[in-house]
C-alpha cells in the first residue's frame, strides 16, 4: 500500500477499526496521516461539544418514536423516562400512559400556516382546545404540530411564572402533510395562571437552545413573539388554567 | 438488546457528520441527515453482528446522504456553504468537484444501490474489494452494477479496474 491513506481509512482507525488491506504501517508510510488525524480529533471535540451527545440521543429516539407512531396508528405507549423527566419540570406529572391516539387522519394543509393542535380528553371523550380556552390542573392534553410545508420544528412551553422549558428533544422533522403528534400527552399542572405553547419551524433544522433563549426571555408575558432568529416562524397556543 | 444511541453517537457521531457535510454541503441538512443515520442504525442494528459500526455508519451515511440530495439538489452556491466545506475539511477541492460532477452525472440515472456503489468506488476510493465488501456483495456483483453504469462513467471519464 503505498500513496495517500483516503479519509475513510482514517476515520475507522480513529475508531479502532482499521479495515482489512490496510495496517499501520500503511498510515505511517503516508506523511499527512498525522496531521489529518489531529484535525479529526480537534473536529471531534467541537462536533461533541456543539451537539451534546444527550441531546442528538433524546432527538433520535424521539424520531424513530415517531417513525414508529407514524406505521402504528393505533396504539397506547409508554411514555419514554427521559421524556417524561423532561416534562415534570413544565408541566407537573406526565401521565403514564397516553390517552390520546398520536396521529389521526391526515388533513389538507395547503395555505395553512404551521400551527399547534391541543387535544383534551375529557368526559365527553377527546374535544380540540381552541385559542385561549380554559382547562383545569389535571386535564390531560396531547399537541399536534401542524407544519403545513414547513420540514423542521420544535414546541416550548410557559407556564406564566417565567420558566420555559422545551417540549421537544431538539427540532422533529416534520411531516409533509397532516400533522406531527409530540411524543407525549402532557398533564397540566397547578404552576402559573397559564400554559403557553410555542411551536416554532423552519424550511431548515434549527438550534433549540435560541428559541429557548428566547422564550425565557419573554418571561411572563403572556402575548409578546419570540424574538427568533431569521428565518424561524412562530405560532402561539394559550391556555388559561382555572378551577 | 435495545441500542445505547447515546454511546454510539459519541464515538461516531463525528465520523458520521463529517460524511454528511462532504456530502451534503450544507450543515443544517447535515445535521438532519446524521440523525436520521442513527435512527436508521436502530433499524439495521441487527446488522452490527456482522459488521463493524464505522462501516455499517459509512453505509447508512452515504444512502441518507444521496436519498436527501436526490431530493433537495443542493448545491454550494451560498458563502455559509461555503463556510461548512472548510470546516469539513475536505482540502481537496478537485475531490469535491470530482464528487459533485459524479453525482450529477448519477441522479436519476441509475438505481439507489448501483448510485451508492458508484459513489463508494470513484468517490471515497474504495477499490472492487473494499467497496464489495461495504455493501455485502460480490466483487463481481460490484463490478457488473459498475458496467451497467458504463455509459455514464464515460461520460464521466471514469474507468472501472482492469479484470485481474
Amino acid at each position: 500500500m503505498s500513496g495517500r491513506i483516503p479519509d475513510w481509512v482514517l476515520e475507522r482507525h480513529l475508531v479502532g477499526e482499521l479495515p482489512k488491506g490496510f495496517s499501520e504501517a500503511d498510515l505511517a508510510a503516508d506523511p499527512t496521516v498525522p496531521e489529518r488525524l489531529e484535525r479529526m480529533r480537534t473536529e471531534n471535540e467541537e462536533i461533541l461539544k456543539r451537539h451534546p451527545p444527550a441531546v442528538v440521543a433524546a432527538n433520535v429516539r424521539a424520531r424513530a418514536e415517531a417513525r414508529n407512531a407514524e406505521r402504528r396508528p393505533v396504539m397506547v405507549r409508554l411514555v419514554p423516562v427521559a421524556i417524561a423527566a423532561l416534562l415534570i419540570a413544565v408541566v407537573g406529572p406526565v401521565v403514564v400512559r397516553q390517552m390520546i391516539q398520536p396521529g389521526g387522519p391526515d388533513i389538507l394543509t395547503k395555505g395553512m400556516e404551521p400551527h399547534l393542535e391541543v387535544l383534551s380528553k375529557g368526559e365527553a371523550g377527546v374535544v380540540a382546545l381552541a385559542p385561549g380556552a380554559k382547562a383545569r390542573p389535571g386535564n390531560v392534553v396531547q399537541l399536534r404540530i401542524v407544519g403545513a410545508g414547513a420540514a423542521y420544528g420544535a414546541v416550548v412551553a410557559m407556564d406564566g411564572t417565567g420558566a420555559a422549558e422545551l417540549l421537544t428533544p431538539g427540532t422533529l422533522q416534520l411531516p409533509h402533510g397532516g400533522s406531527l403528534p409530540l411524543p407525549d400527552a402532557l398533564e397540566l399542572d397547578d404552576k402559573g395562571p397559564y400554559e403557553r405553547f410555542v411551536l416554532v419551524t423552519s424550511d431548515r433544522a434549527f438550534e433549540t437552545a435560541d428559541v429557548l433563549a428566547a422564550a425565557r426571555k419573554v418571561g411572563a408575558d403572556q402575548v409578546a413573539k419570540l424574538e427568533l432568529p431569521s428565518g424561524l416562524q412562530q405560532s402561539s397556543f394559550l391556555i388559561v388554567k382555572g378551577p | 438488546m435495545a441500542l445505547d444511541v447515546e454511546s454510539h453517537y459519541r464515538r461516531y457521531g463525528p465520523q458520521v457528520l463529517r460524511r454528511c457535510r462532504f456530502l451534503l454541503r450544507d450543515e443544517s441538512l447535515a445535521l438532519d441527515a446524521m440523525q436520521d443515520v442513527f435512527v436508521e442504525l436502530l433499524r439495521y442494528q441487527d446488522r452490527l453482528r456482522s459488521v463493524a459500526p464505522s462501516s455499517l455508519l459509512h453505509q447508512i451515511a452515504t444512502h441518507v446522504c444521496l436519498n436527501k440530495l436526490r431530493g433537495a439538489r443542493r448545491r454550494p452556491e451560498d458563502p455559509e456553504d461555503e463556510r461548512v466545506l472548510q470546516i469539513a475539511g475536505a482540502e481537496d477541492v478537485e475531490q469535491r468537484t470530482f464528487a459533485q460532477r459524479m453525482l450529477d452525472g448519477l441522479f436519476g440515472r441509475v438505481p439507489a444501490s448501483s448510485r451508492d456503489i458508484a459513489v463508494l468506488h470513484f468517490v471515497d476510493g474504495m477499490t472492487l474489494e473494499q467497496t464489495a465488501a461495504e455493501v455485502g456483495m460480490s466483487v463481481s456483483g460490484v463490478r457488473k452494477r459498475l458496467r451497467g453504469m458504463a455509459a455514464i462513467l464515460k461520460e464521466l471519464n471514469l474507468e472501472t479496474e482492469e479484470e485481474p
